[in-house]
């Protein structure tokens, strides 16, 4: 248990940070987050022996993540307004740019943070999101090339 | 600026405003670890009371009055069509609603639940071979997923979540009534999708209507 406390410790926050790149909320993200926990804890005799349990949790956060996403765009056909709540320092923020990601489908915006937020490659973020890499790519191109039509930016070819 | 450079900055920025409380987290993590682990127990308990008592695990199949089993055939299927078809709910409101959550000790949520769900309303539920649909009379889909049962025991797997959520379930005079035995789902905003499940599912018992099929809705 003290190896899985450590370990909670040390990638809950920047595994929290992606999830809220994704859900675009604090309380959820950190909701999502804790379940993906969780459930490392109910594998953690296996888990732990893998060479990347953090991949392994990171897998689960984004896939509770991405769903989450889909099930409040289906929520929201019953919601009044549930507009984005404000961050802390929101005047400091990037608001066209959140608003642009928010915007994404979710595939899309799992692929754009795992690829600018956590610098991922490709392949990793194929592994991550459980998709085959052509998807991924896929994925990537066209938000990135939404994210530049809305935000009036240029954007360079494909990424590899 | 370039896309690149300006979503590398944005998003890097937005998370550095992620300040989570870990020590807080940890400590829910772990109670809800040993609640889960307990909570199983007590089931495969209950489990293997039934079974070593030879009680029958299909009680809510076999209880009801309205259409007997046929020997011999599957319970489980025979269940499955007594449910298929369309239930609708007399008009819920929000003291109900508070009622049911305030006897689950959800009583805090009921103001979102009640604004999210657009109480008052009128409740739809549709089962048929390709699955659920829980949608409200004015059109607007709440859930939708897979379904099986297993004797008395009701399961929804939602579409658009990778959870469970079992019922018991009994029909009495033609009243579908479900009471909410487990979601796993995760919380929704900070409030429990429990609230929302209980909420929709358990706050007023269905009648079997006896128009037409709802039309698959559009997310």
């Amino acid at each position: 248990m003290d190896e899985y406390t450590s370990f909670y410790r040390a990638e809950f926050t920047s595994v929290a940070r992606t999830v809220h790149l994704i859900v675009h909320d604090r309380q959820r993200a950190e909701d999502v987050t804790q379940e993906a926990f969780l459930r490392l804890l109910q594998h953690w005799a296996k888990v732990s022996r893998y060479e990347r349990p953090g991949a392994w949790v990171r897998r689960v956060a984004i896939r509770l993540a991405t769903k989450q996403v889909r099930r409040e765009r289906r929520r929201t056909l019953v919601e009044r307004d549930t507009g984005p709540r404000p961050c802390a320092d929101a005047d400091s923020l990037d608001l066209d740019l959140m608003r642009a990601i928010r915007s994404l489908p979710a595939s899309q915006r799992a692929a754009v943070v795992l690829f600018y937020f956590e610098d991922r490659p490709i392949v990793e973020i194929a592994d991550l999101l459980d998709c085959t890499e052509s998807a991924a790519k896929v994925w990537l191109h066209r938000a990135r090339h939404r994210l530049a039509e809305a935000l009036t930016e240029e954007v360079s070819e494909d990424v590899s | 600026m370039s896309l690149d450079r300006r979503m590398r900055d944005g998003v890097t920025h937005v998370a550095a405003s992620i300040a989570p409380d870990v020590e807080a987290h940890l400590t829910r993590t772990l109670r809800r670890f040993r609640r889960r682990r307990t909570t199983r127990r007590v089931a495969l308990a209950a489990l293997a009371a039934v079974v070593i008592a030879g009680v029958p695990a299909l009680q809510g199949a076999f209880d009801r009055g309205d259409g007997p089993l046929v020997a011999g055939a599957n319970p489980n299927a025979q269940a499955r069509a007594l449910l298929e078809g369309t239930w609708v709910s007399p008009v819920a409101t929000k003291l109900q609603v508070t009622d049911v959550l305030a006897a689950a000790g959800l009583g805090q949520h009921v103001d979102v639940v009640s604004l999210e769900m657009g109480l008052p309303v009128v409740w739809l539920l549709h089962f048929e071979a390709t699955g659920y649909r829980a949608r409200s009379a004015s059109e607007s889909l709440y859930d939708h997923g897979d379904w099986s049962v297993n004797g008395s025991t009701l399961t929804l797997r939602p579409a658009e979540c990778p959870c469970v959520l079992t019922f018991n379930w009994r029909i009495d005079q033609d009243r579908l009534r479900l009471e909410l035995l487990t979601d796993e789902s995760p919380d929704l905003k900070g409030v429990p999708d429990e609230a929302y499940a209980r909420a929709l599912y358990t706050t007023v018992p269905f009648t079997r209507s006896r128009f037409g099929t709802p039309k698959p809705a559009t997310p």
